[in-house]
């Protein structure tokens, strides 16, 4: 064992001297948290990629063939606010940045809100005997699945730190990734009915964040489960 | 002209140099340098102790909150960032494992049995038949409620001094022992039904 150099303060407790002892025992080398911006990075590289697949997959609708600005802009607004959503839960999975860039967060709201508030008014006001039949198994669906590979790749980034408050930085995670499931879905669907809007794109998207940030919370949580060093008993 | 500011002492949390050299000893720390994480612990110490005890007013549990604090700091190492400033990851590490353990010790409170409340030593040699069978309900016992039993009943110890064993706080060995009361009692009353 080395030799210890340095000596702790009298005024601290027994038990600091114990514990230092106990935790420098079992020290290891540890990986750094990569940079923000590089993480962000490599989640815009997977949401690329993702988007990509999707338009592959999901023919384009119609509308947008023809340069439709209200519903490309539509869309470019719900891909920032995922980015930007995205960069709210790195950061809040950071100790030291959770404090920080409350905007990002606050855009984020703004952001998608604007864009719900914009779909909806320049929809047309059907009121074409949707409810209460509502399918739940075509656009709802979409949106969770177009969203899930992204929300595994951003919650697997995100535990790689450690998030003090699991829930929150998965409630943002889950709005990031779902949003991208949003575009991915409005690229493909016509449907400019207000009630589809509300409860098939919109709704899931709040829906999925709650429920992914709540399954996702555990996984986010894994850093302060990590095993200590064992307590040196007496023989 | 006005007066120079009223200053007791200089602020570690002001203290750039401080901080820097504290973050070098981090990133040694995660590079995996004991020395340089004894060193650390030993100089944030007080710092974090200071913090813990000002903000945890039962100062019974201010120690318990204190190895908390440093436990986390342990397992959120690899979080800090090279090159950023070490004193906002710190503190928030430190406050967040802070309201963590009171969570916890708040759970233990709710559940402490007070000491004068605990059943006595029980006379082993006072009935031959009656050992028996308490070892035998005491080795059906899962380990870790076994062993705060052991520790407490059979072999003596304090709490304290169990719980320095152990390696966990006070508030958890009563828990584990409250446990372990509760089932060894229940194996004794199902053994005497047969």
């Amino acid at each position: 064992m080395k030799k210890r150099t340095s000596r702790p303060s009298s005024s601290l407790p027994p038990i600091h001297a114990r514990t230092v002892e106990r935790l420098a025992a079992g020290l290891g080398p540890v990986e750094p948290a990569w940079p923000l911006w590089v993480q962000w990075s490599l989640w815009a590289l997977m949401s690329l990629v993702l988007f990509v697949l999707f338009f592959h997959l999901l023919p384009m609708r119609g509308d947008l063939h023809g340069g439709d600005s209200v519903a490309g802009g539509l869309v470019l607004f719900i891909l920032t606010g995922a980015g930007l959503a995205a960069w709210a839960a790195l950061e809040s999975s950071v100790p030291a940045e959770s404090l920080r860039g409350r905007w990002q967060a606050r855009t984020a709201l703004f952001l998608w809100a604007l864009a719900a508030v914009w779909a909806l008014t320049a929809s047309p006001w059907h009121w074409t005997a949707y409810w209460p039949a509502l399918s739940m198994s075509s656009c709802f669906v979409a949106v969770f699945l177009s969203g899930l590979v992204s929300w595994a790749g951003l919650v697997f980034l995100l535990a790689r730190n450690a998030p003090t408050r699991a829930f929150r930085a998965g409630l943002w995670a889950g709005l990031s990734a779902f949003l991208l499931g949003l575009g991915a879905v409005t690229l493909h669907c016509p449907n400019g009915d207000l009630f589809h809007l509300c409860m098939e794109h919109f709704l899931p998207v709040l829906v999925y964040s709650g429920v992914m940030a709540w399954a996702g919370a555990g996984w986010l949580s894994g850093w302060k489960k990590r095993s200590l060093p064992p307590a040196r008993t007496k023989a | 002209m006005k007066p120079p500011p009223k200053r007791s002492r200089p602020s570690p949390i002001s203290d750039k140099e401080q901080w820097d050299s504290w973050a070098k000893l981090l990133e040694r720390t995660q590079a995996g340098d004991g020395e340089a994480y004894r060193r650390l612990l030993d100089e944030i110490g007080p710092l974090l102790f200071h913090f813990v005890r000002k903000r945890v007013f039962n100062q019974d549990l201010v120690p318990d909150v204190y190895q908390e604090v440093l436990m986390t700091f342990h397992k959120a190492r690899h979080s800090y960032e090279p090159g950023r400033p070490l004193g906002p990851w710190l503190f928030t590490v430190a406050r967040n494992s802070i309201l963590t353990a009171l969570g916890k010790n708040r759970r233990y409170v709710e559940r402490e049995i007070p000491s004068e409340k605990l059943p006595e030593i029980i006379p082993l040699e006072a009935e031959g038949s009656m050992e028996e069978e308490l070892r035998g309900a005491l080795e059906g016992l899962p380990p870790i409620y076994r062993q705060a039993v052991e520790m407490l009943k059979l072999r003596g110890l304090s709490l304290e001094e169990a719980a320095k064993e152990i390696g966990i706080t006070v508030g958890a060995l009563k828990v584990r022992a409250h446990r372990g009361y509760g089932l060894l009692r229940k194996k004794m009353l199902g053994r005497k039904k047969k």
